[in-house]
């Protein structure tokens, strides 16, 4: 869906995004990185709304740079900042989205009402947005950007602004849109839970470079270095065995954790059960949290 | 109860169309450019009458409309006494009031044409870029030229309304009021072609000129007090060059005159400019009237083609700007 080769974007000697090279399929990406990272400058490229420094970008088999207004009939695109103009109700401005986009006005009123009630604007979709909580206009953002039916929407930072409940309900809605309507989408974020919450894929940008990507539950497994046990039987004979396999045992009573995560320490993980006569319960490889992930990246970026 | 044959004769027809409320994909035509830069226009136009604004911006704009409205019918009576008086037949080629469709767009009504530039160029133009909504626009399949030609449209339209209106009002009450309405069409039909050709000739300029200062602010109160300032500012400073130098170079200086000097020649009427003879010596002021003849109007049409040609580079220099950010 998304291919870019040494995509490069400066302004005026200043390097945005530094040789980026990806590859990434339908699906829901989270785009994560600091303030700063080039996220922004990324998705305007993306879009066709910025020209490329240097290298190249495709988006659903469209060429970023030339084909720029093909690319964005299919493509919706809700930005961080605010955009919406206060006078106008949310209908209204939806519509007139839906008609730049090339609907035709009957049917732009149509999906404008359709894509309100899916956000959850319905009741309000009248009144002026200027008068809407933060909640309710980032909502009508998303709206204006679902309303050409698009196959692939850009979402810069949708939660931004939003209290918890409003961010949860947010992030339930941006999971159904992938879910239930089957539109790839790309979240651009700097919160870890929301990337980690919605996304099946993640690129993680750092200095206008791509610090890692790829799916969600290989980096995460990558990152893996330990085995949590549950276990029923002689512990103490269990815990013993493995320690005189020189394995680094922790924990207490019925649950252990094992260090490390490859293929030697299960095997000497099932040969002390074997060994001992416990039962194994539960036999769980611990994952890093995204957090944890972020924040190893950073440390070797540091250290570079 | 109905007779089962009528009843299903009944079902067969459309009583009503049940819509159902929620996500469905789309699977109907999109429609290409053209309809995206007319949408735009359309929906400017509309914001620019006043179609669902608040309150203040309507009373502003109908207060503004019905004023020359007013100034048109006043033009008509003062016009009919000239041409009772017989006034009007003798200096037709010289006093641009004799010819009431000539002097419609510069004389008493051209402030108020300027304070609705102001008031209508500004809010389509600044408030784009004040909210962040042009962003959202241009991440639509339209390019930047195109979201320029929607917005030119809706300017050039509704600009070219309320300026046609009034004088074509104007017009259809004098050709009403004739002996003979229809020898009076015919008498005025180059009157008619000269009064829709400077009516979209006025629309264009000012449009291009009033846009470019709104494009340097994002501001409308600012763009507004800029529009009117600098015409102001332009008429001031002709006047008083040409008061007191005397030499028609000075027309050159006020933005208005290009134009004007442009439409009296599509009348087919030669504006001279009337000045003062100001001198100052021995500490006598004599004062007394000074006729200026004006360039030929190709220098006009020059002069006014320049504006217009640096007024769009200003007006696409600061988009392009604002899009690159």
């Amino acid at each position: 869906m998304i291919q870019t080769r040494d995509l490069s974007k400066r302004y005026n000697g200043t390097v945005a995004l530094d040789g980026v090279s990806l590859q990434v399929a339908p699906g829901s990406i989270g785009l994560l990185g600091e303030n700063g990272a080039g996220k922004t400058t990324f998705i305007k490229l993306l879009l066709g709304l910025l020209q490329p420094s240097s290298g190249s970008a495709r988006v659903l088999s469209l060429d970023v740079a030339r084909q720029g207004r093909k690319l964005r009939r299919r493509v919706g695109y809700m930005p961080e900042d605010e955009c919406l103009p206060p006078d106008i109700s949310a209908m209204e401005f939806t519509a007139r989205m839906g008609r730049l986009s090339g609907l035709p006005h009957e049917a732009a009123l149509q999906r404008a009402n359709d894509v309100l009630h899916l956000v959850g604007l319905g009741e309000g979709r009248y009144r002026p947005m200027g008068g809407l909580s933060s909640g309710m206009k980032q909502r009508a953002k998303l709206a204006q950007a679902l309303v050409a039916d698009p196959e692939l929407v850009l979402l810069d930072e949708p939660t931004s602004g939003m209290d918890p409940s409003g961010r949860e309900e947010m992030l339930q809605l941006i999971g159904e849109i992938r879910e239930n309507l089957g539109i790839s989408l790309l979240l651009s974020s700097h919160l870890l839970q929301d990337i980690e919450r919605v996304c099946d894929q993640v690129i993680i940008l750092s200095a206008g470079q791509v610090a890692a990507q790829g799916p969600l539950s290989q980096l995460l497994g990558q990152a893996a270095r330990s085995v949590h046990l549950r276990l029923v039987g002689d512990v103490q004979a269990f815990r013993q065995a493995l320690t005189q396999a020189g394995l680094s045992v922790h924990g207490s009573g019925m649950q252990l954790t094992v260090e490390g995560a490859d293929d030697q320490v299960y095997d000497a993980i099932i040969e002390a059960a074997a060994q001992s006569g416990v039962q194994l319960r539960r036999l769980e490889r611990a994952s890093r949290s995204l957090e944890e992930l972020f924040l190893a990246l950073r440390k070797s970026e540091a250290r570079r | 109860m109905s007779p089962p044959d009528e009843r299903s004769e009944r079902a067969g027809q459309a009583q009503g169309v049940i819509y159902q409320q929620g996500y469905r994909h789309y699977r109907g035509r999109y429609l290409g450019r053209l309809h995206a830069v007319v949408s735009l226009a359309w929906a400017d136009g509309k914001r620019a009458l006043g179609i669902g604004r608040g309150w203040k911006y309507k009373l502003g704009f109908f207060i503004l409309v019905g004023i020359l409205l007013i100034i048109a019918l006043i033009a008509f009576g003062t016009n009919a006494v000239t041409e009772r008086i017989g006034a009007g037949g003798q200096s037709r080629s010289f006093y641009p009031f004799a010819n009431p469709y000539n002097g419609f767009f510069d004389s008493a009504n051209g402030i108020i044409l300027w304070l609705l530039f102001a008031l209508i160029i500004p809010d389509l133009l600044c408030n784009d870029r004040r909210y962040g909504t042009l962003r959202l626009y241009l991440a639509r399949p339209i390019s930047l030229s195109d979201y320029l030609a929607g917005k030119a449209l809706a300017i050039v339209g509704v600009l070219s309304a309320v300026l046609l209106a009034p004088a074509l009002l104007l017009f259809l009450a004098k050709a009403l009021g004739a002996v003979q309405p229809g020898a009076y069409l015919a008498a005025h039909l180059g009157d008619l072609g000269a009064l829709l050709l400077s009516g979209l000739l006025f629309a264009v300029y000012y449009a291009l000129i009033s846009g470019a200062l709104a494009s340097l602010t994002k501001s409308t109160g600012y763009a507004a007090a800029g529009i009117v300032g600098l015409l102001i500012a332009a008429r001031l400073v002709g006047s008083t060059v040409l008061a007191f130098t005397h030499r028609r170079m000075a027309t050159l200086i006020d933005l208005s005159q290009l134009v004007g000097q442009i439409k009296s020649s599509l009348f087919g009427v030669n504006q001279p400019l009337i000045t003062l003879n100001i001198q100052f010596q021995n500490g006598s002021q004599p004062v007394t009237p000074v006729i200026v003849q004006p360039y030929p109007v190709w220098v006009y049409l020059l002069a006014a083609l320049a504006a217009v040609l640096l007024s769009a580079l200003v007006i696409g220099w600061r988009y392009r700007r604002e899009v690159d950010r």
